[in-house]
Parts: structure tokens; C-alpha cells; sequence
């Protein structure tokens, strides 16, 4: 081997002397000084603000001396884009692509302190502030020149040459119930002992034992056997909880929440939608792919997704939130043949507060919220921005009960052509369908595989604990991706794909299995021969089953039929991808996996796919539910919250704008680009001169030449879950769909225009499978998600709006020895819809001084539990006055709400525009509703109320199915002839920038807008990153 | 003119992490431009001579190289230094006599930041010398914002000929110009090659940080070259093609507002090369 040379260099900005970049070259190419020099002036530096030193570093700059140093680099398995694209540029710059040169560059970045802080307590602040050790390397010194021997940097190659029998190990699986649960423990495979023993079983059938003889195979499987079918049965890829058999004390009483409520509901929709618009209706595709399809126009097919990534957040909140964003956008693209154009982004984020960490103390190994909620909005920023998809819309929910895990749901719609060409036939066919053919080959494209994120999808069912595995962790790419989608675009557009999956959790091992499984479903003897030699690996040392289940990012599995892998190869050259084509599809019904001519993995593709054991859960007795005490709707609130809070009006107006949960997310919306592509047409703000008025939903255009839209939106409130998880899961349904009728969208079943509808379900939940001693309220948590389930049962079947895909996240919780930090129960909605003309939409915001304002929907005095109003801080010593049995969250009264959607329909269907603009309420009700409306264009309004009491729970109840219209008075009659006495008018809108709210004549607030501003803009800050992290702190 | 205007040819570099090329593309496509091609910047580098096919060279925003090495380096690098099939010649050598040509380059965003890389941007001394860069901006971070800009009436560019204030979205991290030293801010100032800079509602220039987010000196969002013939800018005209793409346009619609939008820019400069074109196209072999 060459002799490889060590060089590096640092380039500093003068502008910001204390942060500088290290560059570390290792190759066998020599550079001269002369020839390192002209590279780093010509390739490197800014000739205006750089400057730089080779083979040393400074430590004084502009008469500033620093005294304590720590550097961060990437751990070496981890990924280092700059790095990456530094070789790449210069060995253009060389002109030497030749494998014979060696050339590796790592990147890394260098801060400085003035104070002389002692190395130990430097690591300390590191950690953190500046790095996470789970992917950084970190080092400390109070001198520089101890920073000059780069060896920390590179990965000293294994001395000790793994022999071909080691790579790979037989695991006995002959032994007691306890040495198998060890071995499911050791390997982090995640599988319980009835699980074992089914597989313990499979490998005992006289029918694999003759098999694996006559391949020569051992009897018991070898290590890549028994993690393949882990991965394959992981909670993560088969969902077993939510397919459990459920007991309540011996009896089963559900049979796969999954079948019962989620599918059964789309089922009998899809049934009405057949006989309403025919069996060629919008719903194409659900539950069966990566994403849900359906069709949004004659030739477009739309695919949507929406993931979690809680686990990897929590642990590496930049790099799980980056490579949540990228994963679903690869789930969204990869969906049907694939190569679909990526749309846009959501974004929905449960954090614990920024000062969190003030008020409570850490667990060990728990993360600082702040950093957590910094790294995610950077992780997100880079996801979405980097690829160019826009970002338009999102929550932020802040409780304590996230503190231990925070959740992190990205979403992606990607468009697909109807139609596509067959490669060989040239008909033209469904692009919905994955089209595979015994004897397509199976290309790798994208990203190379290391060591990065093995166990992801075991690991991800697991609760975290101090002992969570660092190799689920990894950094993203979003260069390697977005060339990776322009490929995969040109090469769909070429018909040079059959089809293609993502690589996803499980890596290789899921990605083929699916894929071969799709081809056994079809012909019952599909199967899938895989060369593990071919994969292309990031570094040498990497396993068998390590190269098989790495979960290394930006890799998506491709069909190709074997007469257009040549062209394939010269696209891929075009855009600089690298491809490899590792294996092809049989009809033997194996699963095939060989390496160095060996075969070391012969698995049943049946047994694999659908043979693990249903999974059976305990729920307890008592019917989780709430008093249904007001169903009458019309109790009499024995305490008069007006004589508590009457004159804090002012106060807790202003107060509740500022609360966590309903402040501006401005300063987060602005990092994220939400305009790339130039088809966002309603914005997360709509306003201008820096004042803006949140919206419910946003719109996006579909294409240039048209004006037809998509509505997107979300429905979150977990702050409802433990009261009433019904009324919880019921209420984030509707918040999600009256967003959509707000701004203009269309309950399907009503008339034969052109409609769709696609839902996206993510339920999130703390541990739900009993035990004694560690989980015993286990049975009551699987109660709750019964509830949500069933919730979301009755209500999309009454509305008929399809659920068309969703994912399931279980274990969300956060252990330290016996103390547990579990989040409430989570169900997130995120809800697209068509809109027909995006010219006629409905904003929120008050338009023109003399409007008239009216309040649509009913409101419910005593739906207060869990609002905003009571999180006030203001309150809190008046609060002890309260009798909180008085208060219920609020309830969907579904038929009432139907029938305001349909009249809302109505007028927006009128030629004579009724509506200039529609808010919903929400959290903190009809205060912060009409607040929100006053901003964009900085008016007032004035509010006219008769009431004997109950003015506070009128403008902050929180009842669902409600809006604030504004209408031009010359269209008073027309609004109310439609809305047939179903209205409530408010008052006007003003010029002069003022609330001012009356009751019989009597003022009672008076508040300037802009005061009102101040209190919704001031609050909510996120620092970007953790380099400003450290600026603020230095 | 409708004929001339159909007979012009662009082109719209893409690939390596580019992209508003499908807006850009829209643009033109939306102006009735029949010859708009969209190329991958691998294809360009390998036959660098084929940007003499073409009346408008187009750097659209984006994320070259991920922004690693700071913001379109990378990408400048490649224009810059490659070159293939024992080639004697670079991008950039051919992008030179494409200038003097009379060709047309407009560099958006990411594009500006690959312009400034490539010093083609002020060049107040004809010899491609770093004369401004592109840092973070002020507030240290990425940002989405409406902006109101003025135009520099003294400015020659056609493409912002007729306009005299125009709002437009910035998204950048890296949207701060700083000017090499007074010198070249005096050649800026006099030769008039700023050409939109930052201002408030009262129309006066600003660095409050919510209206000029990048905090440039000389408060610049773009610049052109001596000729006008290269502009760079920091705002995305392509993202203002329709009224339905400014934050308020609910509201001004109601009010039947009109104002100048983005795609303005792209009529001027189609417009421009049309009524010159027969005049001075010089075919390169």
C-alpha cells in the first residue's frame, strides 16, 4: 500500500474569527506547499474575508488571543457532506479521478475561546452547545499545536483481516426460552420469545432442513438469516401492534385495530365513492405502498406521506429531523413506478419548552429541550430547503410531557403521471402499479452503505434509554438526494424504470423483501437473488448482514428491466450517481442472498413476509371514556368565570397571544423556504409590511397552466388526550378538515365536480402493552388508543373523507432506571384537498374597513378543559377558585358541523363572492381568532355582544366547527339568506387599528392592534443552529 | 415582435442541486419564448461551446453542491478550472467571449452567489478580480422574506428598465454583499452598478434587519456588470410570476391593486434581446 500523506489546513473568515474550518487531507497523492497553497486560494478561500494556514493553526487574530480550542469533526461513520464535496472539487481541480490516488478530506470546525477554560470543562460545554458524541468527534485543549497530529480523525483500518468463515456466524437457536430472549436482546432484534420459537420452528421443518441440506446450508440460520427476519418483523415494517388480537380479561374483543377501524373505514368509503363517482373515482391507491395515491386530475396521481422520526430526533435532533424530512420524500417519490416530482413539505413538531431545562431537572443522558427544538428546526431547515421543496405547513406544540422524547411528523406529496410506457411492450399502463418481472434486475442508486444506522427499525420500537444504540443515529445528505431525484425523474420520464422502493428502516433487507414479496403476491413464486459483493460500500470492514440491513441514507432500490440497464448507466454517469446493479428477481419464492459466491441467506419469502405471530395485547375494563355529562349541551356553568376574570380581559387577551402554544411561529416559518417553486398561494402568513395574519391551511398550485389547487392542513390537540382521547382524536379530525372548508375546499359525496381527499393518520404513543411492574397502566393506554381509533372511525366515515395512508409510532417514552417520561397519547391529521380555482380562496384575514364580522358554529360555554385560557400564567392564583369538574374539552358535534360546512360550501360556490375571508378557531377560541384576523392589513374592529353572562367563556371557549367570516355590508342580505339564521354578527371591521369590544353598550376591552401584535410576535425565538448556540454564549 | 420574441433562445442551467429551473422555465414559457432549454451544468461543462447557442444564459437559485465550502464555490470552481477531453478551455473562457458576444446572463440567488464566485460581478477593471463576495447574512440565518427594493434609474440593464420599485421574495443564508474595499465602492457609486438596494415603506433605504435581512453594504440586493448585460440578484423574480404569489395579493385583490411583479423582469430582458437581436448575433463556430 502507498504511503498515505497527512495535510490540513484552516481557512478563517475575518468577520468571525472565533469559528474557523479545518480541512484535513489524507491521500498518497503528494502536494507540495506551492500546489496546496494554489488549491486552497483558488478553490477554498474567500479572497475578500478569508485567510488561511497550512499545517498550522492561529491563535491570535485581530489582536485577539485565544486560549481554549475545541474541535468538532464528524465521527468517521457518520456522513461529511463538506468533506465529501472538498474531495470532489479537488480532484476536479487536479483533473485526477484516478482510484489510484487516495484521496480523503474531512472537514471540521474549530472554536475559540479567550478565557483559558480547563479541557474537561471545555468537553462539557461541547457537548452541550457545540456537538452531540453520538456523531462528533470532540476535541479539547488549551494549545493549539496539540491539534496538529490529525490521527483522531481517520479510522484506523481493522489490523486484523476479518477471515471469509468469520464474516459470517451460525446462531444456534437449540436452548432454553431464556437464551433466546438473550440472544433477541443482544443483537437488538427486538423479537419476543413466541416470535423466537415461530422461528426456532421454521428452521426445524423438515421441509427447510432438506433444503438447506441439498444448498449446503447449516441448519440453524446464520446471523444475516435471523436479522433479515427481524428487521422484516419489526414494529417499525409490520406494525404488530396495531394487528394485535386485544383481550379484555380472556375475552378478544379487537382483532387488529389496524383492520377494525382504519382500513374498514376507508373500505366502506371507498364503497360510496364507487357508487357515487364510479369505480374510476379519486381514491387510487391506499395502505398497500409507500404512500397513499390518488388522482388528482385526468393525468396526475398524487402521492402522500406523512412519517415520524421521534427516536432519531431525540437522540440526534439535527440529523434525525433531516433524515425524517429526507426518508418521507423518497417514501412519496418511490410510490407506485416512482420518480414522482416532489411537491411540498409539512412540517408538525411536539417539543418540550425552550426553558424546559430551567424549570426541571435532566435525567441523565436526557437532552436539553433547547437543543432539541434548535436541531430539529435546523434539521428540517437543510431537509427542505437543500432539495428545493417548499415548506408550507406545520405545528408547533409545546408540553413537558415531550420532554423525554419530542415528536417530529414530516410529510410529502409528490406528483406522478397516470400513465406510463411499458419498457418492452410500449403500451401504456397504470402508473399506480409497481410493475416487476421475474428476471428484472435489482439496481442500488444513491448513496454508498457504511455502518450508519443499523437497528433503526428494530431500535425505533424500543424505548430510549441511556443504553440507546449510537449506530440508529446518522446525518442526511440532501445533495446526494436531490441529484439522486433529478435522475430518478429523467430516468421515469425514459421509461428506463420498471418500478422502485425506498430503502427505508431495514435497509437492503426491506426494500428487496418488499419487492420480491410484491412479485410473489402476483405469482405466487416470486423471489429475489442478491450479490452483497456488488453493493457499493462507503469504507471495507462492513459485515455481511451490516452491508444487508444498513440503514444509509439516500438509497433507493430500483427494477430495471436488463435491455435498459446500459442506458440507465450513462444517465446515472450524466448526473454524477452512482448505481449498482447487485442482484435480480427469480420465481423460486426465496429471498437469496450471496456473498463471496456463498450463499448465506435462503428464506422463505411467505414465512418471511407473513409469518410472524399476531401479537396479543390486555386493554382493561372500564370504558375509557368522558362523562358524558353535557350532552345536553346546555349546562349552567355553576361558577361565573366573569367574575374571576372580567377585568383581566385586557390582560389575558394579550397574555394568551403570547402563550407558547399560540404565539407567531414567525421566526420558524422565515428559516424555512415555503416558496421554492413559485406555487405556494397561501402562505403560513399572509400580510405584509412585517405584519401578518396566520392561515388555516395553505394552498399550493398544481401547475403553471392552471388554477387548480391543493389545500393542505393538519389537526393536532394532545392536550385533550388524557381527559378525552375520543373527543381528542374526533377533534384534530375536524380541525383538519374545517381548515380545508375555510379556505374553499369541498366535502366529497356532495356533487360530481372533480374532488379529492387524502388523509394521512400518525398515531404516537407512550408504551400500551401491560406490565406489572414496569408498565402497569399499559392496559388503560391501549384503552385511550382504542378510543382514538374508534373516534376516527366514526368521524371520517360520517364526513367520507378516506384515510389513504399512516404510520404508527409505539413506545414513545423515556426511561431512567424507574423513572419514565412518557408522551400523552398523539394523533396527527394531515389532510390534502382540491381546490378548484386557487383565484377564490378564502384568507383569514379582515380585508376591507366596513366589513361585518360574524362568528359561525356554535360555542359551548363549558368546553374549557385543557384551553389555553388555563395555561395563562397570569391566572394561575385564580385559578384555585375553579372547579374544573365544571369543564369538558370540547366535543365534534358531527351533524351540526356538516351542515355549516355545506353552507360554507354554498357560499363560496356563489358567483358573487360572498366571504372576503374565513378563520377557524381553534386554541384560545374566538379572541385569538379575531386577533389573528386584525394583523395582516393592520385594521380594527369593533365588537358588539349582548350577553347576561359568560363573556370570557365566549371569546375563549374552545369548541370545535367554528369560523370568523367577514362579509361586505352590501352583502348582508345575500350572507344571511344562505347562512339561514345560523350566524351570530359580531360587529364591523374599523380603520382605526382597535379592538374594541362591547358588551350591552358597556366597553369591555379596548386594545390597540398593534399592542395585540406585539404579544402574538414577541415570544417564541429559536436559534438556529448550534454555532449560535455558541455565539450567544461566548 | 411576437415573432422576434419566439425566435430568441435561453438557457437554464440545472443539475447539482439548482433548483428554480422549473420556475424559471415557466417564466419564459409564460412570455411565449418557444426555444428555452433547461441543461444539466454536467452537459455544459462537457461541451462548454454549446452556450453560444443561446441569447441568454440563465444561473437559477438553489443549493449547488449542498452550499458546502460556502454558497455556488463549488460550482464557480467547476466553471472555472474544468476543463475535459484535453479541452483547452473552461466554461468560463467560453462564458467571456459569450459577453463579448453581447450575450445576456442573469444569475438569481444561488446563481448571484456562482456570478460573484466567478468575479464576473462588478469587474469594474475588465480583469475578473474578487471585487465583492456574498457572506451570511446579518441576522445569521436562512431567510424567506418579502422584501421592497428601489431601482437604480442610472443603472443601464435592460432588465429592469421602466420600473422604479418592484417587491420580491429573498431566501438565502448567505444574501450579504461586501464590497471589497472604498475603491470599489466608489467605481459601485459612480458607474452605477448597484442596481436594487433594500428600502422601507416610506420608499427610503433601509438596514432595519425585517426589511433588509442580509444587511449588505451600499444596503445591495443586486448588481450588474459595466456593460448591464450580467445581472445578479439577490430576490427571485421567478417567484413573483402571478399576482397569487405575493403574501398580500387576497387583500389586493379586493383593493384591485396593481403592482409590478417578478415576471416584469423577464418581459424587459425578452423584450430587449428581441428588438436587438438581428443587430448584433454573432455566430460562434
Amino acid at each position: 500500500m502507498d504511503l498515505m500523506t497527512q495535510n490540513f489546513f484552516q481557512i478563517i473568515d475575518k468577520t468571525a474569527t472565533a469559528i474557523s474550518k479545518i480541512y484535513t487531507i489524507e491521500s498518497n497523492y503528494f502536494f507540495d506547499s506551492f500546489e496546496l497553497e494554489k488549491i486552497i486560494r483558488d478553490i477554498f478561500l474567500n479572497e475578500i474575508t478569508g485567510e488561511f494556514y497550512i499545517n498550522q493553526l492561529n491563535n491570535t487574530l485581530n489582536d485577539t488571543i485565544f486560549n481554549s480550542f475545541v474541535e468538532v469533526s464528524f465521527l468517521p461513520e457518520v456522513t461529511d457532506d463538506e468533506g465529501k464535496i472538498a474531495e470532489h472539487n479537488i480532484r476536479e481541480y487536479l483533473n485526477i479521478f484516478n482510484d489510484n490516488y487516495k484521496i480523503s478530506v474531512r472537514s471540521s470546525t474549530l472554536y475559540a475561546f479567550k478565557e483559558k477554560i480547563d479541557p474537561p470543562l471545555l468537553m462539557d460545554y461541547a457537548v452541550k452547545y457545540l456537538a452531540n458524541k453520538l456523531i462528533n468527534n470532540i476535541f479539547a485543549s488549551n494549545n493549539v499545536t496539540t491539534f496538529y497530529s490529525r490521527n483522531h480523525l481517520f479510522k484506523k483500518e481493522n489490523a486484523k483481516q476479518i477471515s471469509s468463515e468469520e464474516k459470517v456466524k451460525i446462531m444456534d437457536l437449540s436452548g432454553s426460552d431464556e437464551y433466546l430472549l438473550d440472544i433477541s436482546k443482544k443483537y437488538l432484534l427486538a423479537l419476543n420469545l413466541e416470535e423466537m420459537h415461530c422461528i426456532r420452528n421454521y428452521f426445524l421443518k423438515e421441509e427447510t432442513i432438506k433444503k438447506r441440506q441439498l444448498l449446503n446450508l447449516p441448519c440453524w440460520p446464520y446471523d444475516i438469516e435471523i436479522e433479515t427476519i427481524a428487521q422484516t418483523w419489526s414494529e417499525h415494517c409490520k406494525h404488530k401492534e396495531f394487528n394485535a388480537k386485544i383481550f379484555c380479561e380472556g375475552n378478544l374483543i379487537v382483532d387488529s385495530i389496524f383492520n377494525t377501524y382504519i382500513k374498514r373505514a376507508t373500505e366502506e368509503i371507498n364503497k360510496e365513492l364507487i357508487e357515487f363517482y364510479g369505480a374510476d373515482n379519486f381514491l387510487v391507491k391506499v395502505f398497500d405502498d409507500n404512500a397513499g395515491l390518488v388522482k388528482v386530475d385526468e393525468n396526475n396521481l398524487l402521492s402522500w406521506k406523512v412519517e415520524t422520526h421521534n427516536s432519531p430526533s431525540a437522540l440526534d435532533p439535527y440529523g434525525g429531523a433531516l433524515t425524517g424530512i429526507l426518508g418521507v420524500n423518497r417514501d412519496a417519490v418511490a410510490t407506485g413506478i416512482g420518480g414522482a416530482e416532489p411537491l411540498f413539505n409539512t412540517n408538525v413538531l411536539c417539543f418540550a419548552s425552550a426553558d424546559y431545562a430551567e424549570r426541571v431537572q435532566l435525567l441523565p443522558s436526557q437532552m436539553d429541550p433547547k437543543k432539541i427544538i434548535s436541531g430539529v428546526v435546523k434539521g428540517i431547515q437543510d431537509g427542505g430547503n437543500k432539495m428545493g421543496i417548499p415548506t408550507i405547513n406545520g405545528s408547533i406544540i409545546f408540553d413537558d410531557r415531550f420532554s423525554g422524547k419530542p415528536l417530529v411528523f414530516c410529510g410529502t406529496a409528490a406528483l406522478l403521471p397516470t400513465k406510463t410506457i411499458d419498457a418492452t411492450t410500449k403500451a401504456s399502463i397504470n402508473s399506480a402499479i409497481k410493475k416487476i418481472n421475474c428476471g428484472d434486475l435489482i439496481i442500488s442508486a444513491g448513496g454508498r452503505v457504511g455502518r450508519d444506522g443499523i437497528h433503526g427499525a428494530t431500535f425505533s420500537s424500543e424505548a430510549l434509554d441511556e443504553n440507546s444504540p449510537s449506530s440508529a443515529v446518522q446525518i442526511g445528505s440532501p445533495y446526494t438526494q436531490k441529484i439522486l431525484f433529478d435522475f430518478l425523474k429523467e430516468a421515469r420520464e425514459k421509461y428506463l424504470i420498471n418500478t422502485m422502493t425506498d430503502n427505508g428502516a431495514g435497509g437492503l433487507s426491506s426494500s428487496v423483501g418488499e419487492l420480491a414479496q410484491i412479485l410473489h403476491e402476483r405469482t405466487a413464486a416470486g423471489g429475489a437473488n442478491v450479490y452483497l459483493d456488488n453493493v457499493l460500500l462507503k469504507y471495507v470492514g462492513l459485515l455481511p448482514w451490516e452491508i444487508f440491513l444498513s440503514e444509509s441514507q439516500e438509497r433507493i432500490t430500483l427494477v430495471v428491466d436488463k435491455d435498459n440497464f446500459e442506458q440507465l448507466r450513462i444517465l446515472a454517469q450524466k448526473y454524477e450517481v452512482e448505481i449498482a446493479n447487485i442482484g435480480h428477481f427469480t420465481d423460486d419464492g426465496y429471498l437469496s442472498i450471496f456473498y463471496n459466491k456463498q450463499l448465506i441467506l435462503h428464506l422463505d419469502l411467505t414465512f418471511l413476509h407473513k409469518g410472524v405471530p399476531q401479537k396479543k395485547l390486555e386493554i382493561c375494563n372500564k370504558k375509557i371514556s368522558v362523562k358524558d355529562l353535557h350532552e345536553n349541551n346546555n349546562i349552567n356553568l355553576d361558577i361565573n368565570l366573569d367574575e374571576i376574570f372580567l377585568d383581566k380581559f385586557e390582560v389575558l387577551s394579550k397574555d394568551i397571544l403570547s402563550n407558547i402554544n399560540i404565539c407567531s411561529r414567525e421566526k420558524i416559518i422565515r428559516v424555512l423556504d415555503h416558496e421554492v417553486k413559485g406555487q405556494t398561494i397561501l402562505k403560513s402568513l399572509m400580510g405584509e409590511n412585517n405584519h401578518y395574519s396566520p392561515q388555516d391551511a395553505a394552498v399550493f398550485r398544481l401547475h403553471f397552466n392552471s388554477y387548480k389547487g391543493i389545500a393542505v392542513s393538519n389537526g393536532i390537540c394532545p392536550q385533550y388526550a388524557e381527559s378525552d382521547p375520543y373527543e381528542m382524536s374526533q377533534g384534530a379530525f375536524d380541525e383538519s378538515i374545517r381548515s380545508i372548508i375555510s379556505v374553499g375546499g369541498e366535502l366529497p359525496l356532495v356533487n360530481k365536480k372533480t374532488n379529492f381527499w387524502s388523509v394521512c393518520d400518525n398515531f404516537c404513543l407512550p408504551n400500551i402493552v401491560y406490565n406489572e411492574l414496569t408498565n402497569p397502566d399499559g392496559k388503560e393506554k391501549l384503552a385511550k388508543l382504542v378510543r382514538m381509533c374508534e373516534a376516527l372511525y366514526d368521524i371520517s366515515t360520517f364526513f367520507k373523507i378516506p384515510l389513504t395512508s399512516g404510520k404508527d409510532s409505539m413506545k414513545n417514552d423515556f426511561l431512567y432506571k424507574d423513572k419514565k417520561i412518557s408522551i400523552p397519547p398523539t394523533v396527527l391529521y394531515s389532510t390534502l384537498a382540491h381546490i378548484g380555482d386557487i383565484r377564490n380562496i378564502n384568507s383569514s384575514e379582515f380585508k376591507n374597513p366596513g366589513d361585518l364580522i360574524y362568528l359561525l358554529g356554535d360555542t359551548y360555554n363549558f368546553e374549557l378543559a385543557h384551553s389555553r385560557l388555563f395555561d395563562v400564567e397570569h391566572i394561575v392564583h385564580d385559578l384555585k377558585e375553579i372547579n374544573f369538574n365544571n369543564f369538558t374539552v370540547p366535543k365534534v358535534r358531527r351533524e351540526k358541523a356538516k351542515e355549516l360546512y355545506l353552507l360554507i360550501m354554498e357560499a363560496n360556490e356563489n358567483k358573487n363572492r360572498v366571504l372576503n375571508s374565513s378563520h377557524d378557531l381553534s386554541d384560545g377560541g374566538l379572541i385569538v381568532a379575531l386577533a389573528e384576523s386584525l394583523f395582516a392589513n393592520n385594521l380594527g374592529a369593533t365588537i358588539n355582544i349582548s350577553q347576561e353572562k359568560n363573556i370570557i367563556p365566549f371569546f375563549f371557549s374552545e369548541s370545535h366547527s367554528r369560523f370568523i367570516v367577514s362579509v361586505s355590508a352590501n352583502k348582508k342580505n345575500l350572507f344571511e339568506s344562505i347562512f339561514d339564521g345560523r350566524f351570530k354578527l359580531l360587529g364591523v371591521v374599523t380603520d382605526d387599528p382597535l379592538l374594541k369590544i362591547f358588551n350591552k353598550n358597556k366597553n369591555v376591552l379596548n386594545l390597540a392592534t398593534l399592542s395585540l401584535y406585539s404579544s402574538y410576535s414577541s415570544h417564541l425565538s429559536c436559534s438556529s443552529d448550534s454555532s449560535d448556540l455558541y455565539r450567544k454564549n461566548l | 415582435m411576437n415573432n422576434s420574441k419566439k425566435d430568441i433562445s435561453i438557457l437554464i442551467i440545472s443539475g447539482q442541486g439548482i433548483n428554480c429551473d422549473q420556475e424559471m422555465f415557466h417564466a419564459y414559457k409564460l412570455l411565449g419564448v418557444n426555444h428555452i432549454d433547461v441543461i444539466h451544468i454536467n452537459t455544459i461543462l462537457n461541451n462548454p461551446t454549446i452556450i453560444h447557442n443561446y441569447d441568454l444564459i440563465n444561473f437559477p437559485g438553489g443549493f449547488s453542491f449542498g452550499d458546502n465550502l460556502s454558497s455556488g464555490k463549488v460550482l464557480a470552481n467547476l466553471i472555472k478550472y474544468k476543463k475535459v477531453n484535453g479541452k483547452k478551455y473552461s466554461l468560463l473562457d467560453q462564458i467571456k467571449i459569450f459577453i463579448e458576444n453581447a450575450g445576456y446572463i442573469l444569475g438569481v440567488c444561488n446563481g448571484f452567489q456562482i456570478l460573484v464566485h466567478l468575479n464576473l460581478l462588478t469587474n469594474t477593471n475588465s480583469k475578473l478580480e474578487f471585487e465583492v463576495t456574498l457572506k451570511e447574512n446579518k441576522t445569521n440565518k436562512f431567510e424567506n422574506r418579502w422584501c421592497k427594493f428601489i431601482i437604480n434609474k442610472q443603472n443601464k440593464t435592460p432588465f429592469f428598465r421602466g420600473i422604479d420599485f418592484i417587491e420580491l421574495p429573498i431566501r438565502c443564508g448567505e444574501g450579504r454583499v461586501v464590497i471589497r474595499d472604498l475603491l470599489i465602492r466608489e467605481e459601485i457609486l459612480s458607474k452605477n452598478l448597484h442596481i436594487l438596494q433594500y428600502i422601507d415603506q416610506e420608499n427610503n433605504l433601509t438596514d432595519n434587519c425585517e426589511l433588509n435581512p442580509c444587511g449588505s453594504d451600499l444596503y445591495l440586493a443586486a448588481l450588474t456588470d459595466l456593460s448591464g448585460q450580467i445581472l445578479g440578484m439577490m430576490p427571485h423574480p421567478e417567484a413573483y410570476l402571478t399576482i397569487y404569489n405575493h403574501p398580500n395579493w387576497p387583500t389586493k385583490k379586493t383593493q384591485q391593486t396593481q403592482s409590478i411583479i417578478g415576471l416584469n423582469i423577464f418581459q424587459n430582458i425578452v423584450q430587449h434581446i428581441s428588438e436587438v437581436k438581428y443587430d448584433k448575433h454573432i455566430k460562434f463556430n
